[in-house]
This record gives structure tokens, C-alpha cells and sequence, in this order.
């Protein structure tokens, strides 16, 4: 594992991939930036976008230094999900993935990553997700 | 002279928006599409109304915002069809109806023109009832962003029917910001201003004016036409002065010094207009919007119903209580409806616009409280649209 | 036996005195991992019930905030609220700032929303033409939501990073209980007894030698007795000694 120092940083942006209508209300929330280049710290996705653009947005914003987390949503999570794992075993903790539901489609834990490791330990972390399994 | 001249050039498409009246969803359709769990399902129950099949040929999943979009091109089908079949003085009319779509294309494409948004984004955005010719201009790919601003300028300025609002727009802005440009706009100063203002706030402004200008176009027509549609427009006029007073409190636009920014956009006629919208002028929190609509009681009684929401200090601001608009759209189609009752008028059309796009609305929350899975929230907001009286 | 097979250290007194300072070092380390282990266990099953209520008010805050979002669409007659809100976007009002937080001496990031309410001001004009307020009210809903949000990436990011670490301190934990310190037990062990054996081996060699010594101080004795004896009757006789070849000439 690589051992990283978190040194006090400040001013880190939200990275944001998902729908349309989950990007407006957290851009609403104040979370969007635009920099000089008109570079975008969010994306919307829709039928129009390609799994390879969602993939190449994940990995730019993985390898933003001012990026703390990045919220996915799921359904957008589960079509690049072979990148999701890859950056989840890579043992790089910044930024940190979020996967968090979307509009259209309910909230599936059994999907999540994060959510397998902690069922893996806490057995009735599922069920109180609303799962029986 | 109405009664016996009005039928000879409109009698025909007067007829076809009777006939489309019937076309609302009725109380069992809103109950049919009310019981849908999935967006598949109001797919289906759509179907089975007078939307028919506009649906058929999207891909699953269907999307929320899909629904809506095919139900304005829908509408705006509809719309082109009757504008074909209208002789002047009503299509000058229907062109009234779809120019404050048009200022919302044009706001939006210049908002995606400061993005530098590529223009065939921005053709997906764009409101189907609101598009005209200039516009496939600025969308084509040559449309420069940098010197665009000239490119957007003379568009809008010159060839579009909203032109002489954003003139007049310009040049109230430009005598804000300095006195000098007194003798009227250069074309290269277009894009600094276009820069600085702040769009909402310039959207609102042109709406006025364009608010103002349908004002005076149906009461040049006289007749039954002025008389019915001079009420919906100052009710209108009313409801977004009131609109504009309350969506302004607690914002940046109620302080002192930006008070004139706000009374700008109030319309200069309708009910309120002048004593009325002299006291709102002054007002910058919900006591004194109470103390300024006191001699009105019906937007009196309107504020009280909602004015929980707009307290700044009970900070229950939540979503589940009501807000003006919801209250002012109720009214709205009911005053719409009126306008069905009476004979050889234009504000026929109008209405039947309105009460599709309040249509339009009602499915989209019922579609948003299907996905969402909140059933119960679709009886208490939506305004269903010629219910059956008892 | 068989890992210490090959170089067993040289069996001595010095080297079993080495060993055994390793073994004291060793198994102080050992209980030190361990209860560093047991902390960060505390600390993580803590955080597993932390990460799957806040995951819960997540989806809730933004369910709601969808609600909001349905509303205010509903309130602002028709525009297009979304897109006008994208394109908006500029510098963000919400950032996070991250310091690190210190379990067990594990350094863990800490996400805090910081909010810039000077950035705002652009979104307030948003829908003054209609459903303003109803839009202020989503974003208060949506602000919360993102709340929750950041304080899940906290717990998340503290989640794997205690998960990392735990699990490579219970790697040292068992390295140290079941190998090191067997191993080194082991040696000492060897080296004791290779020590044992070879006292008994010395033991056993002085004895042989003491033994060999007497011996042969007994023969020398003897012969040194036999000799006197001999000298004194061993001189040659006449009679027995041989006769000469006959001389044939």
C-alpha cells in the first residue's frame, strides 16, 4: 500500500458524474467549476454520452490533485464499473469514490464496492439497506 | 361586426382548438396515469389519450425529462398546424403566443454562447414552440463563439421578432451602466454588455416587455379580443409582479441597492398598475409585501396562503409546502378556462397554449412522483385541466 | 526445523544472547501491533454502522432533493431550469477541505465543507421570473444532501484507509506471532541445545581424555616396571641365542 501522508489542503472541488437531474441540483448546491479552459469538474450523462467519454471523465478527474471525492451515480458507476474497481484497488484513497443513487433507479448496495466490503464485516448492514439476502 | 366578420377568417382554426379542448386529460386519465409504478406504464396510458403514440419510437429507458420534451414538440406540432391555417390579424397573434419561448431560446443560447457550448448541444435545448428562423443560423457550426457576439447580436437584434425588446433591453442597460451611450448601441459593445448582465435577470426583463407589447397588440384589436385578453394579460401582469416580489425576498435583489434592479422588471399595466406596484416598489420583506397588497384581497389572500414559505424566519422551507406558483397556476387555468366561454376572440388560443403547457407540467410531476415513488404528492399539486364541474 | 535448515547461526553463548534480545523485541512489537489492531478495529466497526447510516440519510437527502427538483421544474413554468443551471456553473461555491485525523497513529483524511456564500449571489437571480423561491428551497435541500454526502466521504475514505491498514498491521500482528517469534524461538532452542550437546560432547571428550590418560599413565607405569624388570633378566643368554650359519665354505 502506498503510504500517503493527507496533508491539510483546502479549496478541493466535488467531482460529479451523473444525470442530468442529479447534476443540476448539486451544481444548484454550489458544487460545479468551470475553469479557464473551460474544463468541467461535472458531467452530465445522457443516452448521447459514450461509455468511453464517462470513462475518460472518471479517469481525469481521478488524476486531479484538487478533486477530494467524486460522486458517481450508480447506474453511470455500473457502466464503467471495470474502471470504478480498477481505481478502488489501485489503494489510492484520494480522491474517494462515492456511489450515490440516482433518480431513475433505485439504490442497489449489492452493487457497490464500498457497500460489499462493509456487508463483508457487518453482516447486517444489507438488511438495513433495505436488502434481504 | 365581430360576430358576423369573425368567422369568415378564423372560424376554421377557432373550431380546431374547440375540437382540441376535448383533448385534455380527463379525471380518469389523470387517475390512470396516477396509478403507474413504472414510466413504462404512463408510456402505455399516454397512449391510450389524445398524446397517442408520440412516444413510441424512444428508446427504454424512458426519461423524465424525455416525457416532457416529446409532449412540448407535441404541442408545438399542433401549434405550427393551426398557425398554417390563421390569416393576420391571428397570426400575428400566435406569433405573440411563441415569442416568450423565443426569448427563452435566445437567453439559452447565449448562455451556452458565453460557455462556449457547442451549437448542436444547444439545438437539443432549445423549446420547440420557440424556434425561428435566425436560429438555425446561429446553430450552424460556422457560428463563431469569438466574434460571436456580433454574429448573436444582428440575429437577434435585426432579424427576430424580439428584436425591439432586446434593443430596448440594451439600451435601458447600457444607460445604467453609463451615460455616455445615450445615442444608442454599437455593435461592438453588444457582447460587453451581454457579458455583464446577469441573464435571469435580463430574460425576466425582456418577458416584461414583450409582456407589455402583447398589451398593447390585443387592445388594438378592440372587440371581444381586447376585452378578454386584456384581463388575462393583466392578470398576468399582476401575477408576475407578485411573482417577481416574492421569488426576489430573501435574495440579493431585496437589499437596498439593488431594489431598482428588481422594480424594473415589474410591467407597467395590469390590475396592480400604477398605486399598486408603487407601494411593491418599496417593499423588501414579507411584512411589507402584506402591508403593500392589503388593499387587494384576493393576491391578499393569495400571499397569506403561501407566505410560510417564503418566511425567512421560520426556515421551514421545505418542499412540501405550497408556493406561489403552484396557487398562481390554479388560478391561471382557471382563468384560462373562462376564456373558452366566450365566442369570436383570440384569447381562445392563447388559453388553450397555456393549459397544454400547465398540461405539460402536470405530467411531468406525475412522471417525477412515479419515478420517485411519491404517489401521494400528485393530487395535491397538479391543476388538472377542465374538470368536470359539480 | 526445516526454515532454520540451512544457516543455523553459530551455536554460542553470544549468539544466544543476540537471539534473545530479538525475542524481547519481538514480542514487545508484537503486543504494541496488536493492541494498535484491536484499536483500529474498535474504530472500524464504529465506523461500518457510521457508513451505513449516513449512506441511508444520502439516498434520503437526495431523494428529497429530487423531490425539490421535480417541484421547482414544476414552478418554473416550462424553462429549462437544468440547463440554465449547468451552464452557470463556474467557480463553486462548495469546496472541501481535507486535514488529516490521527487513529491509532494512522493518518486519516477528513473531508469539511467549506461554504462560499459570496459565490451565490450569481444563483440567487436564478427564476425570479418564476419559481424562485421554490429553487432557493431546492438548493437548501440539495446544500444538506451534499452535507451528508462529504461526511460519507469522510467515513468512506476512513474506511478504507483503516481497512488497509488493519489489514496490513494484522499481516505484521501474524508475521510476528506465527513466524518471527517461532523462528527465533526455535533457534534459541537449537543453539541450547547444540550447546547442551556440546558440553555433554566436552564432558565426554575430557573424561575419554582423562580416562586415555590413565591408560596410558597405567602402561607407562607397567612399562616402566617391566623394564626394570626386564633389564635385569632380559640380557641375552648364551644358550638360547642361535646358532651360527655353519659356514660351508
Amino acid at each position: 500500500m502506498v503510504k500517503s501522508k493527507f496533508l491539510t489542503q483546502t479549496d478541493m472541488k466535488i467531482g460529479l458524474i451523473g444525470d442530468e437531474d442529479t447534476v443540476t441540483g448539486m451544481l444548484l448546491a454550489g458544487v460545479g467549476h468551470v475553469d479557464g479552459q473551460g474544463k468541467k469538474n461535472f458531467l452530465v450523462v445522457d443516452s448521447k454520452v459514450h461509455i468511453k467519454d464517462i470513462e475518460d471523465h472518471f479517469h481525469e478527474l481521478t488524476g486531479r490533485k484538487d478533486i477530494s471525492m467524486i460522486l458517481i451515480t450508480q447506474d453511470c458507476a455500473e457502466m464503467i464499473r471495470r474502471a470504478v474497481d480498477e481505481y478502488e484497488h489501485s489503494g489510492k484513497t484520494i480522491p474517494t469514490v462515492l456511489e450515490i443513487p440516482s433518480k431513475d433507479t433505485p439504490y442497489d448496495p449489492r452493487k457497490d464496492g464500498v457497500m460489499q466490503r462493509v456487508a463483508f464485516f457487518l453482516p447486517s448492514a444489507m438488511a438495513a439497506l433495505g436488502i434481504e439476502s | 361586426m365581430e360576430l358576423a366578420m369573425f368567422n369568415v377568417s378564423h372560424g376554421f382554426t377557432e373550431s380546431v382548438v374547440r375540437g382540441l379542448r376535448s383533448g385534455f386529460l380527463g379525471p380518469e386519465d389523470y387517475r390512470r396515469l396516477g396509478s403507474c409504478d413504472t414510466l413504462e406504464d404512463m408510456r402505455s396510458a399516454l397512449e391510450e389519450t389524445d398524446y397517442g403514440t408520440f412516444l413510441q419510437d424512444e428508446p427504454s429507458p424512458l426519461l423524465v425529462s424525455t416525457i416532457s420534451k416529446k409532449c412540448y414538440e407535441k404541442l408545438a406540432d399542433e401549434f405550427r398546424y393551426l398557425k398554417a391555417q390563421t390569416v393576420e390579424p391571428l397570426s400575428t397573434f400566435m406569433d405573440f403566443i411563441a415569442r416568450e419561448k423565443m426569448i427563452d431560446n435566445v437567453c439559452m443560447i447565449i448562455q451556452g454562447a458565453l460557455n462556449n457550448k457547442a451549437p448542436k448541444e444547444l439545438e437539443e435545448k432549445v423549446h420547440p414552440l420557440g424556434v425561428f428562423e435566425g436560429m438555425k443560423v446561429i446553430m450552424s457550426e460556422s457560428f463563431d463563439v469569438q466574434g460571436g457576439f456580433d454574429d448573436v447580436y444582428r440575429i437577434f437584434l435585426v432579424d427576430t421578432p424580439i428584436g425591439p425588446y432586446f434593443e430596448e433591453y440594451l439600451r435601458e442597460a447600457d444607460r445604467d451602466k453609463d451615460d455616455m451611450a445615450r445615442s444608442g448601441i454599437e455593435t461592438s459593445q453588444v457582447g460587453g454588455i451581454l457579458t455583464k448582465q446577469d441573464l435571469e435577470i435580463m430574460k425576466t426583463s425582456l418577458k416584461k416587455a414583450w409582456l407589455e407589447d402583447f398589451y398593447g397588440f390585443v387592445q388594438s384589436q378592440g372587440g371581444t379580443t381586447a376585452e378578454v385578453m386584456g384581463h388575462v394579460l393583466k392578470m398576468e401582469a399582476d401575477f408576475r409582479v407578485l411573482l417577481v416580489t416574492m421569488n426576489a425576498l430573501n435574495t440579493s435583489l431585496s437589499t437596498e441597492s439593488s431594489l431598482q434592479d428588481r422594480n424594473a422588471l415589474y410591467p407597467n399595466f395590469g390590475y396592480l398598475y400604477p398605486e399598486g406596484t408603487k407601494e411593491l416598489r418599496k417593499v423588501f420583506n414579507d411584512t411589507t409585501v402584506r402591508a403593500a397588497l392589503e388593499p387587494y384581497s384576493k393576491y391578499l389572500q393569495l400571499f397569506d396562503q403561501v407566505k410560510d414559505f417564503y418566511d425567512s424566519e421560520s426556515g421551514g422551507r421545505g418542499a412540501g409546502f405550497q408556493s406561489i406558483e403552484d396557487l398562481i397556476y390554479a388560478e391561471n387555468v382557471h382563468m384560462y378556462e373562462m376564456a373558452f366561454e366566450q365566442q369570436y376572440h383570440f384569447g381562445l388560443f392563447y388559453a388553450w397554449v397555456k393549459l397544454r403547457e400547465q398540461e405539460i407540467r402536470n405530467i411531468r410531476w406525475i412522471a417525477n412522483m412515479v419515478v420517485l415513488d411519491k404517489k401521494d404528492h400528485i393530487d395535491d399539486t397538479i391543476v388538472p385541466i377542465f374538470q368536470p364541474r359539480m | 526445523m526445516s526454515q532454520a535448515g540451512g544457516q543455523r547461526p553459530p551455536a554460542n553463548r553470544m549468539t544466544l544472547q543476540t537471539f534473545k534480545a530479538r525475542l524481547g523485541g519481538a514480542t514487545k512489537g508484537f503486543k504494541l501491533l496488536k493492541k494498535k489492531r484491536d484499536a483500529l478495529k474498535a474504530r472500524f466497526q464504529a465506523l461500518l454502522k457510521d457508513i451505513v447510516d449516513t449512506k441511508l440519510k444520502v439516498g434520503e437527502g437526495l431523494k428529497e432533493g429530487a423531490f425539490a427538483l421535480a417541484k421547482a421544474h414544476y414552478a418554473s413554468s416550462g424553462d429549462d431550469i437544468a440547463s440554465s443551471i449547468i451552464e452557470r456553473a463556474k467557480k463553486p461555491s462548495l469546496t472541501t477541505k481535507m486535514y488529516p485525523d490521527n487513529v491509532a497513529g494512522v493518518s486519516i483524511p477528513v473531508f469539511k465543507m467549506l461554504r462560499d456564500s459570496s459565490q451565490e449571489a450569481v444563483a440567487q437571480t436564478m427564476g425570479v421570473g418564476s419559481g424562485g423561491a421554490v429553487l432557493s428551497a431546492t438548493r437548501d435541500t440539495y446544500l444538506k444532501a451534499v452535507e451528508c454526502i462529504v461526511q460519507l466521504a469522510s467515513l468512506q475514505t476512513a474506511f478504507h484507509t483503516l481497512d488497509e491498514e488493519i489489514k496490513m498491521t494484522s499481516r505484521r500482528v501474524n508475521a510476528l506471532e506465527y513466524v518471527l517469534i517461532p523462528r527465533i524461538e526455535e533457534i534459541m532452542h537449537y543453539i541450547t541445545q547444540e550447546m547442551d550437546e556440546e558440553a555433554r560432547e566436552e564432558f565426554f571428550r575430557v573424561k575419554k581424555v582423562v580416562e586415555k590418560k590413565k591408560i596410558k599413565l597405567a602402561k607407562e607405569k607397567e612399562a616402566m616396571m617391566l623394564a626394570d624388570a626386564t633389564a635385569a633378566i632380559d640380557a641375552p643368554s648364551m644358550l638360547q641365542s642361535k646358532k651360527d650359519a655353519d659356514l660351508v665354505f
